[in-house]
């Protein structure tokens, strides 16, 4: 089990106590949102590079430039 | 006031800011009696700390006074949890919900990356390390929160971040941070909470607020 620390800053008082069910779930919950945040961040050179790697003909490697360019150039 | 030494004067330990000190002014021009208040020596005061004793999965200043310009929030330490590193994240006057933006640039070897959090429920503040990390090392965060007291605009902060969590130039062996951040609201903060993204800072973690003062 958890603790969460609260220092109040008018009085000085320290209050330490277990986390909440409801605090447990909003930690779970920020967790999740921030996974999904960070996973969603890759290299957007990277992705280019990998996207016309994987490209097998000439069409796939405008598809590959069309997608990944923006991105690539910081304009999405 | 009697006549007595200043060594037997009793001890002020800590200033409110509006405590008068006696100067000379000009002392090598025409010297001349003057009194200073001693909020005027001091930009930053510390307004309150907390080094953790045993682990905890967030710290929340609560009841901050409205009497400073910013608040500058540092913390040094790590996290806990089998994790080579972990965000922190920034909460404030205990809203959870989707009310928060922020932008971040890293840098971990020769690799930078910018990453944004737009509609999310908490800042990204930055990065510590976890308990993979080796023995020892730890991590450094700070937050500049500006004009916290005012109920004009959205609150802003900008963050750094440093975060050292394997051998030397390894793949991964730190991670260095610049961001910003923002909460849509126009309240003012009374309440600002530090969340662990790995679930714990760590025993020995130090959490500061300090409080730029406007004057």
């Amino acid at each position: 089990m958890s603790d969460v620390v609260i220092v109040n800053c008018s009085t000085g008082e320290v209050e330490v106590r277990p986390m909440t069910d409801a605090e447990i779930a909003q930690q779970e919950a920020d967790r999740a949102e921030m996974s999904a945040l960070i996973a969603a961040q890759t290299d957007p050179i990277a992705d280019l590079l990998t996207a016309v790697d994987e490209a097998t003909s000439i069409r796939g490697i405008k598809d590959a430039l069309r997608a990944h360019l923006p991105r690539a150039f910081g304009r999405q | 006031m009697a006549d007595s030494k200043v060594a037997d004067l009793t001890a002020v330990t800590t200033l409110d800011g509006d405590e008068l000190l006696y100067i000379v002014d000009s002392p090598s021009g025409t010297p001349a009696d003057r009194k200073v208040t001693a909020k005027v020596l001091s930009g930053i005061r510390l307004i309150d700390e907390q080094e953790l004793g045993s682990s905890a999965a967030t710290i929340t200043f609560s009841s901050i006074p409205a009497t400073y310009r910013h608040l500058r929030v540092m913390i040094a330490g790590r996290q806990v949890e089998a994790v080579a590193f972990d965000y922190v994240g920034i909460r404030f006057n205990g809203d959870t919900a989707a009310n928060y933006n922020w932008q971040t640039d890293y840098s971990s070897n020769a690799t930078g990356t910018a990453a944004p959090g737009a509609g999310a429920s908490v800042i990204l503040a930055g990065y510590l390390p976890g308990s993979s990390a080796p023995a020892g090392f730890a991590g450094a965060l700070s937050a500049d929160i500006y004009d916290y007291r005012s109920t004009t605009f959205h609150k802003l902060v900008t963050t750094q971040s440093a975060s050292f969590q394997a051998a030397a130039a390894a793949a991964s062996w730190a991670h260095a941070l610049n961001g910003a951040g923002s909460w849509e609201n126009t309240a003012a903060i009374t309440s600002v909470a530090l969340n662990a993204g790995a679930g714990n800072f760590a025993t020995g973690t130090v959490a500061s607020l300090y409080g730029l003062v406007a004057e």
